[in-house]
């Protein structure tokens, strides 16, 4: 063997003996990191599930948010449209008043002039061209006097327009309790998300996240909302088509209180007799809820 | 007649008074949610009660279920007045004797028409 070759082998052997020396080094850390990986493994697959149950609700939370704001929307248009035609029929009633006003002064001369002639009557200075030149002029003044009467039909009709335009108002403001519940309802979803999610980095017992996750939830709080509400999460829904639904809660009352009147003798099991053929999910109308509560009366 | 109107929303609590109002009823007591209805009704002589459903501490509908289970309350008219409009929840209002019941938004032609209702069927 050539000296060179003995000098390449014993280098070779060298290099060797070097990487050994580091797989004995690096299989500890790599038993480590397998062990580590294994222990990370089902956290790991439970925050992948908990954020994709919690992203699974944002897209709800979005839509209710988007809601609120059509609710909101809708019912303040609403409101300033019927505000609109407020101040619209009150520059009328107030023209038809500042009529009536001149048709009282119609009234005044009318009442004048006939009193002037029953003087003239009285006293004897009455003659027939009186009569004439009055009468005409009385019966020129007594449309006047005719016209008061549509006036005031027409005021009454006005007034009782602006009483269904505050009623309307009134209708149009309940959306302030209906959009509240439903921000609550957003706003308890927020508060579980934040509390499954914190739950999560409490797991990490130590290390940088647990530093991350104390600054994060000082500043992710959900709100606080001004006032406790106890919420429908499904509101906002109660705006769509309110009387059909009324319609129908009016029926099932009428519908209950014809079965207490027909079979009084089990009075607990009625309302469960009646109802059980109901779809419990199905909302429904006023009417159907006034016919159950009147037959119950 | 004295009412007691039962809403932890202060703004619908002033709806449904201001329009109790505008049908003549002035004596009127508030109440913010069921436990606070119940003093109320300790406090007060109450002929009719216009309760909510949802609300914090005590529900409308336990509410209704306390009244109905008091001796001295038991044949008060309750309307209850509320955003549910699902069948189940009527069914419930029933089983637990509400009077009458009228889903939010109401206009006040259908609130008085309802306190008409239910106190023509008390007089029977």
């Amino acid at each position: 063997m050539k000296d060179m070759d003995i000098k390449g082998l014993i280098k070779k052997a060298e290099e060797l003996r070097a990487l050994f020396i580091l797989g004995q080094r690096v299989v500890p850390f790599l038993e480590e990191l397998f062990a580590f990986v294994g222990e990370i493994q089902p956290l790991l697959e439970e925050i992948n599930t908990s954020i994709q149950e919690n992203l699974s609700k944002m897209p709800n939370l979005s839509k209710q948010l988007s809601k609120v704001t059509e609710a909101t929307e809708l019912a303040t248009n609403e409101i300033l449209d019927i505000v609109d035609g407020v101040f619209y029929k009150l520059d009328i009633l107030s023209s038809t008043l500042k009529e009536f006003e001149s048709s009282q002064l119609g009234l005044k001369d009318f009442f004048e002039d006939f009193n002037k002639l029953v003087g003239k009557f009285n006293n004897g200075s009455f003659s027939l061209d009186d009569l004439k030149l009055n009468l005409s002029s009385l019966q020129a003044k007594s449309k006047d006097i005719l016209s008061v009467e549509t006036k005031i039909n027409s005021m009454k009709e006005m007034i009782d327009n602006i009483r269904n335009d505050s009623s309307s108002i009134m209708l149009a403001l309940q959306v302030q309790d209906i959009t509240s519940q439903q921000i609550a309802a957003v706003n308890h979803l927020l508060n579980t998300v934040q509390t499954r999610l914190n739950s999560l980095i409490s797991k990490f017992q130590s290390g940088e996240i647990t530093k991350v996750a104390t600054v994060q939830e000082q500043t992710t709080n959900v709100t606080e909302l001004h006032r406790v509400i106890a919420f429908d999460p499904d509101a906002v829904e109660s705006l769509i088509d309110n009387a059909a639904r009324q319609d129908e809660i009016d029926k099932l009352f009428e519908q209950q209180t014809i079965e207490d009147t027909s079979s009084s003798k089990e009075p607990d099991n009625k309302t469960a007799q009646s109802t059980e053929t109901l779809d419990s999910e199905e909302k429904i109308s006023q009417d159907d809820i006034d016919k159950l509560f009147n037959q119950n009366s | 007649m004295k009412f007691l109107v039962v809403d932890d929303s202060p703004t619908m609590r002033r709806i449904v008074i201001n329009a109790l109002k505008s049908f003549g009823i002035e004596d009127i007591v508030e109440a913010e949610d069921g436990q606070d209805a119940l003093s109320k009704l300790q406090t007060h002589k109450i002929d009719f009660v216009i309760t909510d459903w949802n609300m914090p501490n005590m529900s409308g509908l336990d509410l209704t279920k306390a009244i109905r289970a008091s001796e001295q309350w038991k044949n008060l008219p309750i309307l209850m007045v509320t955003t549910r409009g699902l069948k189940e929840d009527i069914i419930q209002a029933l089983q637990a004797k509400v009077n009458n019941y009228i889903v939010k938004p109401f206009t006040p032609q259908v609130l008085k028409e309802k306190i008409t209702a239910v106190l023509k069927a008390g007089e029977k």
